[in-house]
């Protein structure tokens, strides 16, 4: 549905060039939720500005339904505009207006008749649950309901294509859990593509179903969300995952221990659900310490890390070793200087 | 009663006519001045930097005009339109004209302190530059522009009582020419006490307008 080809984008200051997107190439699928994760000045805002042409590029192609941005006139972008709704981290409603000439407002730019403005607006009210609010002005309102109603606003002219940029970074945990809901609903229910740009990982989790690792302008990695968490390849990524697991394994003093091995094991899926552990020791003559473990809830499946340190004779360790590859378990030897 | 103050009822009429009336045409010429400045700014809506070095030298010569040399300078302007340099309607055109750039750069500062995100939010949402200014930025500045005319209006009330000097009459005339001229105290100093009022009353009413104006408390 998008697609964005070779796009190179810089910004000149007084004696410097600054290279803000190299190399961009991205396909974006119909109905999908995608997301585009990246530190703060990584260029992620830049593209996603790019998509409806408030960023304009110095080189590629950018596809929105076979339409090509780069190559509109202003008018006609204008137009194309009206079929991507944008929602903002600081929500950018009109002060002056009220809940409902909020979201009246991209209808009225649009020259929509009275009447079936009135109807879409209660209509779109009713869809992000703040019908009690309507004659509310903005300022009387909490973060997350502002940004219901910048979602209704731009939801008003039935876009196929919703740009989120770090619609929830300025809200607090259960308010962002509760935007990310109402936009996977929408998804689901008006056949939306997303794409959301963010800083944080819990957001890509919850529910992009594929995610671009941006980094100075470069993608760095790309792919499903299970394999990004299941094998971080790049050294953002693995931050980025690190990042939502407060038990960093470098923080922790572990017991000192001769022939063990600290070892990560990384579960996805099914194999989330198997009695490992407890195989392990019966099956073989060691010892088992669970130092840390979390479980990440993705879109689609389960990812458990678990760190473990293993000691015993190094056969009963080999031995335990192949039977995690022979029940596809993923792992790896870890080194911590706290622990010898 | 009455009869004492008589005295005050034409002077006072006067002023309020100059001011009501160099008010009006300021604004309609400072209005667009000031939003064509706004617009033609850094990164605005129709950047343009030949145009807006223009519009702030025009604006800044205006301003550092001083009101008394203006109404000087002027005066032969004053005669092709009003067909006379002197007088209370001969006064309007060096008053309208020292008001619009004031009000021009007022109109300016307002703008810009509309937040620029709503700005952006509205290009995504695919407005014309047109529907920019007249749905969102003069909307979302109303109060601070409401404000900002007050205190042009306040400004006009001070220079309308130099426009004695060409003969314009008004409340400032009063105060100076019986007052000071003719050492009557007493007239000079209601004359001041009557304008003090005026001022008082306009600031007062532009406040309340602007707090009702203003839903972002």
């Amino acid at each position: 549905m998008i697609e964005l080809k070779n796009i190179y984008k810089s910004y000149h200051t007084k004696n410097d060039k600054i290279t803000a997107l190299k190399n961009i190439n991205l396909r974006i699928n119909k109905n999908e939720i995608f997301g585009i994760i990246g530190l703060s000045g990584a260029g992620k805002s830049t593209l996603i500005r790019t998509i409806n042409g408030l960023e304009k590029i110095d080189q590629g192609t950018i596809l929105v339904d076979k339409i090509n941005i780069t190559n509109l006139n202003k008018k006609d972008l204008l137009k194309e505009r009206k079929n991507i709704g944008m929602i903002f981290q600081h929500f950018d409603l009109l002060n002056s207006r009220t809940v409902y000439r909020n979201v009246a407002f991209p209808l009225e730019i649009s020259k929509v008749d009275k009447k079936i403005i009135a109807e879409r607006v209660n209509e779109l009210l009713d869809l992000v649950g703040l019908a009690d609010k309507r004659d509310t002005y903005p300022s009387q309102l909490s973060g997350g309901q502002k940004q219901r109603v910048a979602i209704a606003r731009a939801l008003a002219n039935n876009p196929k294509l919703l740009l989120c940029d770090e619609a929830t970074s300025a809200l607090d945990p259960e308010t962002t859990k509760s935007i990310l809901a109402l936009l996977k609903k929408l998804q689901q229910t008006l056949d939306l593509t997303i794409i959301m740009i963010t800083h944080q990982m819990e957001v890509v989790k919850e529910i992009c179903d594929r995610v671009a690792v941006i980094n100075n302008g470069e993608i760095v990695e790309l792919g499903n969300i299970e394999e990004i968490f299941f094998n971080p390849k790049s050294k953002v990524t693995q931050g980025f995952i690190n990042s939502i697991h407060s038990n960093d394994i470098k923080d922790i003093t572990i017991p000192n221990k001769e022939n063990s091995k600290l070892i990560k094991l990384t579960f996805i899926g099914e194999s989330s659900k198997k009695p490992i552990i407890s195989s392990l020791i019966k099956n073989n003559n060691v010892e088992i310490n669970i130092i840390s473990g979390n479980i990440d809830k993705l879109t689609s499946t389960n990812i458990g890390n678990l760190i473990i340190q293993i000691s015993g004779n190094s056969n009963e360790i080999k031995n335990s070793i192949n039977y995690l590859n022979a029940e596809g378990i993923k792992w790896e030897v870890i080194n911590n200087d706290k622990s010898i | 009663m009455i009869n004492q103050f008589s005295f005050l009822i034409n002077p006072l009429l006067e002023t309020l006519y100059m001011v009501f009336l160099s008010g009006i045409f300021g604004l309609i010429i400072g209005f667009p001045l000031g939003i064509m400045f706004y617009a033609t700014e850094k990164e605005g809506l129709w950047e343009n930097r030949f145009l807006n070095s223009i519009l702030g030298v025009l604006i800044n010569i205006g301003r550092s005009f001083p009101f008394i040399i203006l109404m000087i300078v002027l005066s032969p302007i004053s005669r092709v339109i009003i067909g006379s340099s002197i007088g209370t309607t001969a006064s309007i055109v060096p008053l309208s004209i020292a008001a619009a750039p004031f009000f021009a750069r007022i109109v300016e500062n307002s703008l810009k302190e509309v937040n620029p995100g709503v700005i952006e939010a509205s290009l995504a949402m695919g407005a014309s530059n047109f529907q920019i200014i007249f749905k969102v930025l003069i909307p979302e500045a109303l109060p601070s522009l409401v404000l900002g005319t007050t205190l042009t209006v306040i400004n006009l009330i001070g220079y309308s009582a130099m426009a004695g000097a060409i003969g314009g009459g008004g409340l400032g005339d009063l105060a100076i020419r019986y007052g000071f001229y003719r050492f009557q105290g007493d007239i000079m100093i209601i004359s001041v006490i009557v304008i003090i009022i005026l001022v008082q009353g306009v600031q007062l009413l532009g406040n309340k307008i602007a707090i009702s104006l203003n839903k972002n408390r």
